[in-house]
């Protein structure tokens, strides 16, 4: 009898292995098969391109962490900041925690809620519980890739700065990458628990758009208002500020803002010293003391506490909550609607205005940088005419006001890179239309064409408030400005009539990584930097040649032009050329 | 636009910020410069039970001319402490015609005491406890003349 | 005397050179060779004499020139000096001629050597004039450049008559004359002598004083140093690769000549001075390259040398106290300009290919050796008290510019002494500026790569317009004086046409549609068989614009596809096998908004609207956002939008997939009574019961090859059903009817 409960015993043990084995290996597919849609492997299966793609990995982690170490020494030879360091790690510590929070808990929602791999997912062999436990750790896995890409570099940059001034031994470079691990770790599961109320949210949003609407208008609004309000607090008279007489002040005030701000974001301080170690009165800077590990374990305790909170809480609602959102609330309407014919080319733009004004997402983006583009630099004008500056000084406002004034505008519209490819596979039916490309095509810019211009007069309405210049000048700004908004939104346009991504966009959506974005952003950002380079060197050569600006204004509005109309003819023409050849390969 | 890209235009307000801040700024030669002496320290009107403890002026610079003399002045009050003390102090740099007349108020940051200062000439400092409010005026013309002071609110 | 020495001279080289042509004719070459070296010595010896005047810049003799520049001496003056300019230009083509099998190196030679040579022997005593000046060093030299020109003129004489005499029946096209012109009139701006512009900018006029560059002194700079390069380009893309090599070869051995202008014979004693700066090296490498053409020496130039040419273009390291008129900044911008573009012009010119990555790896080894050559240089010299800095990495210039971190390394010194000598050498500054050369090099590489993805592009750009433009005319030429509204074939009314129809995938060899040919005629269904990936939705894509035609030709009423496709699409209403719809509007907007693009009146969409509404009982979800709808009712949407403009051509691509029972028989009624009144319904599926009952006519298609367009009927009667003939085709065995 006591082996034939033996032998149970060991049945029952051999089953149990064999069912963990069968779910583990389930477990494992699921991750996997997650992981390879996503992720592109194809780098691991040469041995170039494995190398390749390591170097390149290493070399940018390299480049970052150096730049942070280059940039905190030159802070420190500027500014003599020295122990300080690491409490400013800590500030970028806390504002990056709470921003990925925010961003974790969206792309949770989607990711466990929305994504559309979920109705394949939902078909496979296995419980709601690992299917829910799979897609948290794949979004783990992606943190984690995330992390190494800014996170860990900027990490290791200033702890080994750290080191090298002295204020923390060399093994806490080591060290703090574990809590710092750690940390992603508790954001994502954090990140889960709140997708709950997230997803409730997203619902309300979704049957009451006009919520989203208010939501979206009280936030701006909350924006423009407080930087209205601080704008009010800059002091007016010429030298009130000066950076260098001023220091101490500044440096007081820093290092009180730090520890307020450390005291209200207490569990990111709990979490700083977990990785860096402690202060002390017999000694400066930070050591790793058996209290640094305690902080360590009250951590990870903390994450295994939420990992099951969140298995408990949210795996009984999971398969609910997940399959709801392929569900639509049909609404009947019963009020009579009419067949209203418009001219062809109005049916274009109103078709377009329809489609972004019904996408709060990228419009409510839109009109959010073009309010607050001319707002920051009334901001930033007023902290520069509080200073006393030199002639030089002056030219340098200058040169930075078109910088300012350009680059947040350019680099909104890299946007308009995805345009054409955002409407998947509906772009390929407008070649059937009967009208040539052209309007069609240009009809998709024209709410950025449009709107951009009270923005860009909003800005030389700002710029004129403080430069000595005439309204001449202030309207060639303007037209220079737009010729560079223009020339960008055509160029932006142009790469992804060359390069069309619609098919990826048909599956995949919005979340991919579109190479097009990347060259029209690059594009913007070296193409304000010479702008302004350029004006700098124009208005020098202007106010020493005729003492004025007037001369540097004009060249500045004609380059803006002819940048316009070269970019405008490129687009008509690879219209002209290429439209219907490109996006033919990716359908066979 | 991208995180990364918001992120990058910040930066550049903030880099803008600092390259104007030093590399465009005037620099006033010595003969436009009317440098502060010393920097005054007298009690408001209006502070009951504020006493004088101490003043101490001592003298920073071996200058035969009158006016180029610089003086640290030393002050220490005392007060009973209630709750919500608010000492109030005027502030006068002399000379009057200075040419930056500002100064600035550095100190130990406390979870106890709040330092605020008032239209440029006074300065208000808030007890939470009974605890010794100690900082520094300096004038903010690049001598960085002190006055210590030091408020017992015991 | 000095016509009696040209006469002399002419007379001698003629006499070798008319024995070379008539007696030693096997040595003919060889004794050309013979006079081309001679006449290179004489002119380098003529070259190097010349006087301070020029290389130091005393403008007395131009005052001189100046003082009588309205009357007859001030005039030969002047022309004696655009001898001097133009003769450099002349004896270069005239001595490459030998060394080319080039005709336009005869053409040069002939129209431009030659008529340059006679007129400097017109103006030869304003030329020794100018050349030596009102003051003059020595007696000796004075007699050595009265002596060596008329000998040299003489000699150049000859030999040119000779190579007149010898290529005269040498030829070239009208075209390349004008462009061969135009080279030479550019490629004098390569020869120019540093004191010829400042000659022209009023160096030595009593009235000029000049101080700093003025807008005309920019606006020549950006000419010569931008423009001519790209105007050089423009002209030679065209020509062969041995004609552009010549040209090149003579622009870097003039560039070459000018730069050496600066330098007399003794400066070989003197091995410091010798011109070991990265660009300077640059003036000597790039003629050799393209010369001998060895190609990692030439890919060094390319990486290393243009982007140091462009640094010291934006940071000139010439005395700042010297004006614009000084020889010595015309050679820095001569220097500089050929190190920048010449390797640039190579490769854009295709002489070489375009680098990959290892040509860069391989020039960073040739950067290696110079960087230590010039190091060790650098070193040794300095220690003997000659102050050398070659590439600069021997003092604080490049250092200064970066502010007080790059001096301090700058200043951290290694000291050692051999012998008596002390050496100094600065290992950590050193050794930082080859490094980061080397990466901002690599950084090169990818500016480079930019720059050939913008002119590929560009390139392509220009091909399509112009095959664009071809088409036009061609369409143009067969309407024959028609309205591009009107169709092709006035008489075809209502009808699909393919004619040899094939259509390739982007760079594919093999066709997806090959040789396809068929009509449908109106009031037919006409049904398209064939497996996935057969060709059918190629042609239909074709058909119907989204993609374009590779060979063939595509109408529709009458409208060819591909070169009236408005017209042709007007006629086409076309229904995807994917529904593609902007799901954020509702059913009603998106019909309507097709009904705009085809100007559909109010009244008659108000009609069709509401009965295909009706039919396909969508009343309650039309006014829903296209999102909220089921595959089916999507599938219904993109049928009312293709419908809503009762078109004559309606274009179905496996239409029924994903519709319930009913959805299908609404459709295929649709597709009936459209027929009926007179259109044509052309669609294709893989349900061939539906296509036997629907379709008058079927045509399949199996990898690309349409195997059969014939009615149903005649199909069955030979193999009994449509289904059977299908797999006989599609599948291995062969079923007639009645085996």
């Amino acid at each position: 009898m006591e082996e034939a409960a033996k032998k149970s015993w060991k049945e029952k043990l051999n089953f149990a292995k064999a069912r963990f084995k069968e779910g583990w290996g389930k477990f494992k597919a699921l991750v996997l098969v997650q992981l390879k849609d996503k992720i592109d492997f194809s780098w691991t299966k040469t041995r170039k391109t494995r190398i390749q793609k390591t170097v390149f990995a290493i070399l940018k982690f390299l480049v970052i962490a150096l730049a942070v170490f280059g940039i905190l020494n030159i802070v420190k030879l500027l500014f003599m900041i020295r122990e300080e360091i690491l409490s400013y790690y800590l500030v970028f510590l806390g504002i990056f925690v709470v921003l990925n929070l925010i961003t974790v808990t969206l792309g949770l929602v989607k990711s466990l809620y929305y994504a559309e791999d979920n109705k394949v997912l939902v078909t496979y062999p296995v419980s709601s519980g690992k299917l829910f436990l799979s897609k948290i750790l794949v979004y783990q896995i992606f943190e984690f890739k995330k992390a190494l890409d800014l996170l860990v570099p900027v990490t290791v940059g200033f702890i080994v700065t750290g080191f090298f001034f002295g204020i923390v031994p060399i093994y806490t470079i080591i060290w703090s990458l574990i809590p710092l691990m750690l940390i992603s770790v508790v954001t994502v599961l954090l990140g889960a628990l709140l997708s709950i109320p997230g997803l409730f949210i997203f619902k309300t949003f979704q049957r009451l758009p006009i919520l989203e609407l208010i939501l979206i208008v009280l936030l701006v609004g909350a924006a423009v208002y407080g930087l209205i309000y601080v704008i009010t607090l800059i002091p007016i008279n010429k030298g009130d500020i000066d950076i260098i007489r001023q220091w101490p002040i500044i440096r007081s005030n820093i290092n009180s803002f730090i520890l307020e701000f450390s005291k209200y974001i207490y569990p990111i301080t709990f979490a700083f010293r977990a990785m860096v170690g402690e202060t002390g009165a017999t000694y400066s800077g930070y050591k790793l003391m058996p209290y640094t590990f305690g902080r360590f374990g009250i951590i990870l305790a903390i994450a295994v506490v939420l990992l099951v909170i969140v298995f408990l809480i949210i795996k009984p609602f999971f398969f609910n909550m997940m399959t709801k959102t392929f569900e639509f609330e049909k609404k009947n309407i019963t009020a009579e609607k009419h067949n209203k014919p418009k001219q062809k080319y109005v049916a274009f733009v109103g078709k377009e205005l329809k489609l972004v004004f019904r996408d709060f997402g990228i419009s409510a983006s839109y009109l959010s940088v073009y309010l607050l583009t001319p707002i920051l630099l009334l901001f930033i004008d007023r902290i520069f005419m509080a200073m006393d500056r030199s002639s030089t000084g002056d030219l340098i406002v200058f040169a930075i006001n078109v910088l300012l004034i350009v680059l947040p505008l350019l680099a909104s519209s890299t946007v308009i890179s995805t345009i054409y490819s955002r409407e998947g596979r509906a772009a390929y039916l407008k070649k059937t239309k009967p009208v040539k490309p052209y309007f069609p095509l240009i009809s998709k810019l024209l709410f950025n064409l449009v709107l951009c211009i009270p923005s860009i007069i909003g800005c030389g309405v700002v710029f004129s408030q403080f430069a000595q210049v005439s309204t001449f000048d202030i309207v060639a700004l303007c037209i220079a400005v737009i010729g560079f908004q223009y020339g960008h939104i055509f160029y932006s346009a142009a790469l992804d009539l060359m390069n069309p991504q619609n098919e990826l966009y048909a599956t995949e959506g919005d979340s991919i990584s579109n190479p097009n974005e990347r060259k029209s952003t690059i594009f913007a950002l070296v193409f304000s930097a010479a702008i302004a380079f350029i004006s700098y060197v124009f208005f020098k050569e202007s106010i020493n040649q005729t003492k004025t600006y007037d001369i540097a204004f004009i060249k500045l509005m004609i380059i803006g032009i002819i940048f316009m109309v070269i970019m405008f003819i490129l687009l008509i023409l690879k219209i002209k050329a290429f439209y219907i050849d490109r996006q033919e390969a990716s359908r066979e | 636009m991208k995180k990364s890209t918001i992120l990058l235009v910040l930066v550049v307000y903030i880099i803008s910020f600092f390259i104007v801040g030093l590399l465009g700024i005037s620099i006033k030669s010595n003969y436009e410069m009317n440098y502060v002496n010393e920097i005054l320290v007298t009690p408001m009107e209006e502070q009951i039970g504020l006493v004088e403890v101490s003043h101490e002026r001592v003298e920073l610079t071996q200058n035969v001319d009158e006016e180029y003399r610089r003086f640290e002045n030393s002050y220490t009050y005392s007060i009973d402490y209630q709750k919500g003390l608010v000492v109030k102090l005027r502030v006068k740099v002399v000379p009057d015609n200075s040419t930056y007349t500002k100064f600035d108020l550095v100190t130990e940051p406390s979870d106890y005491i709040s330092y605020e200062i008032k239209d440029e000439t006074l300065v208000y400092i808030t007890f939470n406890k009974r605890r010794a409010a100690n900082f520094t005026l300096e004038s903010t013309d690049g001598n960085k003349t002190p006055t210590n002071v030091s408020v017992l609110a015991l | 005397m000095n016509y009696v020495l040209l006469a002399a001279s002419f007379a001698f080289f003629a006499i070798i050179l008319v024995l070379a042509r008539f007696v030693f004719k096997k040595a003919e070459r060889v004794l050309e060779f013979v006079v081309a070296g001679l006449l290179i010595a004489l002119f380098l010896g003529r070259f190097y004499c010349y006087l301070d005047v020029q290389v130091s810049g005393d403008w007395l003799h131009y005052t001189q020139l100046w003082k009588n520049v309205g009357g007859f001496e001030g005039a030969s003056l002047f022309f004696g000096e655009m001898c001097l300019w133009f003769g450099m230009g002349a004896n270069l083509f005239l001595l490459m001629r030998p060394f080319s099998k080039q005709k336009s190196s005869s053409w040069f030679v002939k129209f431009i050597s030659l008529p340059i040579i006679v007129v400097s022997i017109i103006c030869m005593n304003p030329m020794i004039k100018n050349m030596i000046g009102e003051q003059h060093n020595t007696f000796e030299t004075m007699k050595v450049v009265e002596y060596l020109l008329p000998i040299e003129l003489g000699g150049t004489l000859a030999f040119s008559v000779y190579y007149f005499v010898k290529d005269f029946k040498v030829r070239l096209p009208k075209v390349d004359r004008l462009h061969v012109g135009l080279f030479a009139s550019l490629g004098m701006f390569a020869v120019m002598p540093p004191f010829i512009p400042a000659f022209f900018f009023g160096a030595g006029n009593p009235n000029t004083h000049p101080l700093d560059m003025v807008f005309q002194h920019r606006l020549l700079i950006y000419v010569l140093l931008i423009f001519v390069p790209l105007l050089i380009y423009f002209l030679l893309r065209r020509h062969s690769k041995d004609r552009i090599r010549y040209c090149l070869i003579f622009i870097s051995l003039g560039v070459m000549f000018n730069f050496c202008f600066m330098n007399k014979y003794d400066c070989f004693l003197y091995p410091w001075k010798w011109p070991f700066h990265l660009c300077n090296t640059a003036v000597f490498v790039v003629p050799f390259c393209f010369i001998f053409k060895p190609k990692r020496l030439f890919y060094f130039t390319y990486f290393i040398n243009v982007f140091g040419a462009l640094l010291a273009m934006l940071m000139p390291n010439y005395d700042e106290l010297i004006t614009i008129f000084d020889p010595s900044v015309w050679q820095f911008w001569y220097n500089h300009a050929l190190a920048f573009w010449m390797p640039l012009l190579g490769v854009a010119l295709k002489l070489y290919d375009r680098p990959k990555l290892k040509q860069y790896f391989y020039s960073s080894i040739w950067f290696l050796g110079y960087y230590i050559l010039v190091f060790v240089l650098n070193t040794v010299f300095t220690a003997y008290g000659h102050e050398t800095d070659f590439f600069f990495i021997n003092s604080d210039f490049i250092a200064d510019k970066l502010g007080t971190f790059a001096d301090k390394v700058f200043l951290m010194t290694y000291e050692f002494d051999i012998g008596k000598v002390h050496f100094v050498i600065r290992p950590l500054y050193q050794s930082i500026y080859f490094i980061v050369y080397l990466l901002i090099g690599f950084g090169v590489w990818f500016v480079y790569q930019l720059g050939f993805d913008i002119a590929d592009s560009h390139q392509a750009l220009h091909i399509k317009l112009k095959g664009i433009r071809q088409d036009k005319i061609a369409l143009e030429s067969i309407l024959n004086g028609r309205s591009i509204e009107e169709p092709m074939d006035k008489d075809a009314g209502i009808k699909l046409e393919l004619e040899h129809f094939s259509k390739k995938y982007g760079a594919n060899k093999h066709y997806s549609v090959h040789d396809a040919s068929f009509t449908v005629e109106a009031g037919e269904v006409f049904g398209f068989l064939g497996p996935n990936g057969a060709g059918k939705s190629t042609i239909i894509k074709s058909l119907v614009g989204i993609q374009p035609i590779t060979e063939g030709k595509m109408r529709i009423c009458g409208y060819d596809v591909q070169s009236q496709p408005v017209q042709a699409k007007s006629n086409i209403g076309f229904v995807p096998d994917h529904y593609a719809l902007y799901e954020k509007l509702t059913g009603r907007e998106y019909i309507n908004y097709i009904a705009d693009i085809f100007e559909v009146s109010k009244e008659d969409r108000e009609e069709r609207i509401n009965k295909y509404v009706k039919l396909f009982e969508l009343e309650a979800s039309i006014d829903n956002k296209i999102k909220t709808y089921s595959h089916g009712m999507k599938q219904k949407i993109t049928i009312i939008s293709a419908l809503v403009h009762n078109p004559k051509v309606w274009i179905l691509d496996e239409p029924l997939t994903g519709l319930d029972p009913t959805s299908i028989y609404q459709v295929k009624q649709c597709m009936i009574n459209h027929a009926k009144e007179g259109n044509i319904v052309f669609f294709s599926s893989h349900l061939i019961d539906i296509v036997e009952k629907l379709c008058d006519r079927v045509g399949v298609i199996k990898k690309g090859e349409i195997q059969r367009v014939d009615t149903v009927a005649n199909i069955e009667k030979e193999y009994g059903t449509l289904e059977k003939y299908y797999l006989s085709v599609i599948g291995d065995t062969v079923t007639k009817a009645g085996e």
